[in-house]
């Protein structure tokens, strides 16, 4: 009963700290080490389709209504908090659209009618969950991988590189293999109606792994492959059916983000490079020695040796491996940069989450989050893109420059 | 029953401007306003167990992370584990050489065949068994983290309340060149202190180079990997603590607890929903379901014929009294008016909370031009016949409320489509008597008091039921494919029985007239 809940030692009332990401929804309470759901950010429909993501909004008024309803069942369901007069901490993308921003500000204020919200944007909230301030952080999203360097708890905004090799293309290249090396059925429609989202998304996180160099470069040679090196595996789809597959299947798929031939002539180890090569020459080394990898899709095994051995070869003494890019061979291929990574306390799919906890509880909410007053009497959130809050005051607060 | 009238096709309009049916639109009896799930603010109630049905009081329930203290949920598939008895022999403990049975429990999905030993973990002996719980394996370090950056912002907000100027610009920065750790609660007062050194943090996330983190060697592809003993992304996101990558290392979880939730009127701040605080018990201590204070309206039988632009039909709808009290009903042309916060907007300064112009046109609305004042979904009006008992709030309170209500209900203003209209508006005002609860079960049509109705307009009666007769309209510029829609407003007595309770001084319950709007449509509306 809410009348007791002010009652007794577990009196403080813990934040709620959330990540809308655009696959999965991570909430949970301040001060605690996993997050107490993690759930599809889709709403329920009535249609055919059943559900509907909430990125997919096609307005602002939209995704107002798809929101109220999200958090509803996100509250009652999960959480089991009343919304009303609690504390958000929200961690955001660093790249969130304006529309998105405020509508869910709106929700949040407005309908929720939330007091204060602590709006972080991820890298910061990443590398504090390392209790460091300077990392290079590789974030494996389900649209695209970023590459954010943050150094000395600034975010180096122009060094960042983004490019689509996230799980949605994973998945589609993981998808193209598979229906080529299926060993028990060669039907490609039946294939492609067995090979749902679904089930190429479970292939992905219970099969893939990302596999040595050596093996690598097998892969690309037609003749090294065959089914004693790769040993085939088995797929149920059902209690009955089960798909057969050429062990290819688990180790070709990660290539794409290794190999240089897709459309952007890209790689990640070239991304980081390149972001290494923008970032001032003094971040460089610190930046090299911290990488930081995040979100769910590079939980895959193998991932973190495998891309600190491709950077190792691609800035050995003798690489002529760095393309036909002199700026970058002149600044990388002398062999004298180190990379590290970090070993994180939680798995990757939950550090900016954890970092939004560890911000929750702390003064940082009351100090930092955006209240309920501001917004009404301003009607936005303070936003890095937007010049009008270019300026802070003595109090750290922002001060809007407009007339 | 509820199928009856869970329809789609008789919506409500509530005042937030949500479309639903009657029974899930709830009526606030002291705004005597229409509200809806939507517009009303939900609370967390009581928690319980969905399995065992145990409540548990919120302070113990955030304790355990609202999770149940006995039922478990299978990790592997999520449906409930039961406990299994099974018996071993052991070395009695009175006489060595004689053995005992012992009855030792285990926990086992009856569903996917899980049990606690694939986890590895031993039979307990007692039912309730302590089982290992999933833990993070580093909880310990996000403690310390938890403690330093504490300490960094406390320093923070301490050296903000002091004036003195941070110059770092984010939390993760403060620790260079910055004082000395402080436990207290308050400002510290000398600058000396605020330039100590905080002590390095007890924990930092160590960086490894790649011998330590070392690519898949080839002994790894050497071995045959067995899908069913990896576990699935759900399996993973269901013991987040350790988010396991092989079946052997699920644990059993506890089982979620699930809310009763109570509903509170934004405007008025009343209960308008509040459960029984029993988990068993399905009754509520208040409910105020539309459903129970609102004439029902339906269609009585179908349409004869399709109804096409510019077509006319005559349609029976069946109007139902469920108060205690007689009601007078009148139908008047749709007259809806959108709650909006355009003319409030000044006051709001600049909160841009307009409903989104695309919205707001596409409501195929047209309003009757008699109607000159814009009236929310519900309005008081005097009565001229009852002028004299009714104690009617003042045109000032009304508004008052309204006022209050746009700025208080989320308002959501759905799009729907009315293209019909009444062909004449009815003079005669038809009245329905209280609802008795014996009257379903009497089959006598000679109880019926003759309320001398016209027939042409109500060609049946039956204790607080009665059907209506009603010449409509179809548009003739209506969009063939749309389905033809009624929208109607009905206004009708409403017998306040609050205002008596509340306020002693009170001649007796109040009675106004009050006024809603519900959306019929015609094709689906019946239903056999």
């Amino acid at each position: 009963m809410p009348i007791y809940e002010g009652i007794g030692i577990i009196n403080e009332k813990y934040p709620v700290v959330l990540e809308i990401g655009r696959y999965l929804t991570k909430a949970g309470f301040a001060g605690e080490s996993s997050p107490r759901c993690v759930i599809p950010s889709k709403i329920k429909t009535k249609d055919a389709a059943g559900s509907r993501r909430l990125s997919d909004f096609k307005d602002s008024a939209d995704l107002y209504q798809m929101l109220v309803e999200f958090l509803h069942h996100l509250y009652c369901k999960y959480l089991l908090v009343t919304p009303k007069d609690r504390k958000v901490v929200v961690v955001e993308s660093l790249f969130a659209t304006t529309i998105w921003r405020q509508t869910l500000a709106k929700v949040l204020y407005l309908h929720y009618e939330v007091l204060t919200v602590l709006w972080i944007p991820s890298p910061i909230a990443s590398v504090s969950s390392t209790n460091q301030d300077t990392a290079l952080i590789v974030d494996f999203g389900s649209e695209e991988v970023q590459i954010i360097p943050v150094f000395k708890g600034v975010t180096i905004l122009c060094g960042v590189v983004c490019h689509e090799l996230g799980a949605d293309t994973f998945d589609k290249e993981l998808k193209s293999i598979l229906m080529d090396n299926c060993l028990n059925n060669s039907n490609k429609e039946e294939l492609d109606r067995c090979l749902t989202p679904a089930k190429v998304e479970d292939i992905r996180v219970r099969c893939c792994v990302v596999t040595s160099s050596s093996r690598a470069a097998q892969i690309q040679r037609p003749e090294d492959i065959t089914l004693t090196k790769f040993k085939p595996f088995l797929y149920e789809l059902d209690g009955q059916n089960f798909l057969q597959f050429h062990g290819i299947a688990r180790e070709k798929p990660s290539e794409v983000w290794f190999k240089n031939d897709d459309r952007d002539g890209i790689s990640i180890p070239l991304m980081i490079l390149q972001v290494l090569s923008i970032c001032p020459v003094d971040t460089r080394k610190p930046l090299a020695a911290n990488i930081l990898i995040t979100g769910g899709t590079g939980m895959l095994p193998g991932l973190r040796g495998r891309l600190l051995k491709e950077l190792k070869t691609l800035t050995a003494n003798s690489a002529d491996t760095l393309m036909n890019d002199p700026v970058l061979q002149e600044r990388f291929a002398n062999g004298n940069y180190e990379f590290k990574m970090y070993d994180p306390p939680v798995k990757p799919n939950c550090m900016a989450w954890l970092g939004g906890t560890l911000y929750g509880a702390t003064e940082a909410l009351g100090l930092r989050g955006i209240n309920k007053e501001f917004f009404l009497k301003h009607g936005l959130i303070p936003d890095w893109c937007d010049l009008q809050f270019d300026m802070v005051n003595a109090n750290g607060s922002p001060v809007i420059s407009r007339g | 029953m509820a199928h009856v009238q869970q329809l789609e096709g008789a919506k409500y309009i509530c005042c937030c401007g949500s479309l639903k049916p009657i029974c899930s639109i709830y009526f606030c009896r002291h705004c005597l306003r229409l509200r809806c799930p939507y517009c009303v603010s939900h609370e967390v109630d009581s928690h319980y167990c969905g399995n065992c049905s145990e409540n548990m009081p919120s302070a113990e329930a955030k304790q355990k992370k609202n999770r149940c203290g006995t039922c478990y949920d299978c990790p592997s598939c999520r449906q409930t584990l039961t406990i299994r008895a099974t018996t071993i022999q052991i070395p009695s403990e009175a006489d060595p050489a004689k053995l005992a049975v012992q009855k030792l429990y285990y926990l086992a999905c009856g569903f996917c065949r899980w049990t606690s030993r694939d986890a590895g973990l031993p039979d307990s002996p007692s039912t309730s068994g302590t089982w290992q719980e999933p833990e993070s394996p580093f909880s310990k370090e996000i403690v310390h983290m938890h403690d330093y950056l504490r300490v960094l912002a406390l320093r923070e907000k301490n050296s903000k309340e002091k004036k003195f100027v941070h110059k770092s610009k984010y939390l993760a920065a403060g620790r260079h060149g910055l004082a000395h750790l402080l436990p207290k609660r308050y400002p510290i007062s000398t600058p000396d202190e605020m330039y100590k050194p905080i002590p390095p943090p007890e924990y930092v996330a160590p960086t490894k180079g790649d011998d330590e983190f070392q690519e898949l060697s080839d002994k790894f592809f050497e071995e045959e990997i067995n899908v069913p003993k990896v576990t699935s992304l759900e399996q993973r996101l269901h013991q987040l603590e350790t988010q396991p990558h092989e079946t052997s290392a699920l644990l059993p979880t506890h089982k979620q607890l699930l809310i009763k939730r109570s509903l509170r009127c934004r405007v008025c701040e009343r209960n308008i929903s509040k459960p029984e605080y029993s988990p068993v018990s399905v009754k509520f201590k208040i409910q105020l379901n539309a459903f129970y204070h609102v004439v029902q309206v339906r269609m009585a039988a179908p349409l004869s014929q399709p109804l096409n632009p510019g077509g006319t039909a005559t349609i029976l709808l069946k109007l139902s009294n469920p108060t205690q009290f007689p009601t007078s009903i009148k139908f008047l042309p749709f007259a809806f008016v959108p709650l909006s916060k355009d003319d409030l907007s000044s006051q709001m300064g600049a909160l841009d909370v307009k409903v989104d112009p695309a919205r707001e046109s596409s409501t195929d609305v047209s309003l009757p031009s008699n109607i000159s004042s814009p009236s929310t979904s519900i309005t008081i009006i005097a009565s001229p016949s009852h002028g004299g008992r009714s104690a009617l709030p003042s045109e000032s309170s009304s508004s008052s409320q309204m006022m209050k209500e746009v700025h208080v209900l989320p308002i959501r203003n759905e799009k729907f489509v009315n293209n019909c209209r009444l062909v004449v508006v009815p003079e005669a005002e038809v009245v329905l008597p209280p609802k008795d609860e014996t009257s379903d079960f009497v089959d006598d049509y000679a109880d019926t008091p003759d309320f001398n109705d016209d027939p042409k307009l109500v060609p049946w009666r039956k204790a607080n039921k009665a059907t209506v007769c009603l010449d409509i309209v179809r548009d003739q510029n209506s969009n063939p494919e749309e389905e033809p829609v009624l929208g109607i407003t009905i206004e009708y007595d409403y017998v306040n029985t609050i205002v008596a309770l509340e306020n002693k001084s009170s001649p007796g319950p109040q009675k106004v007239r009050l006024q809603t709007h519900v959306l019929i449509s015609l094709n689906t509306g019946y239903i056999q």
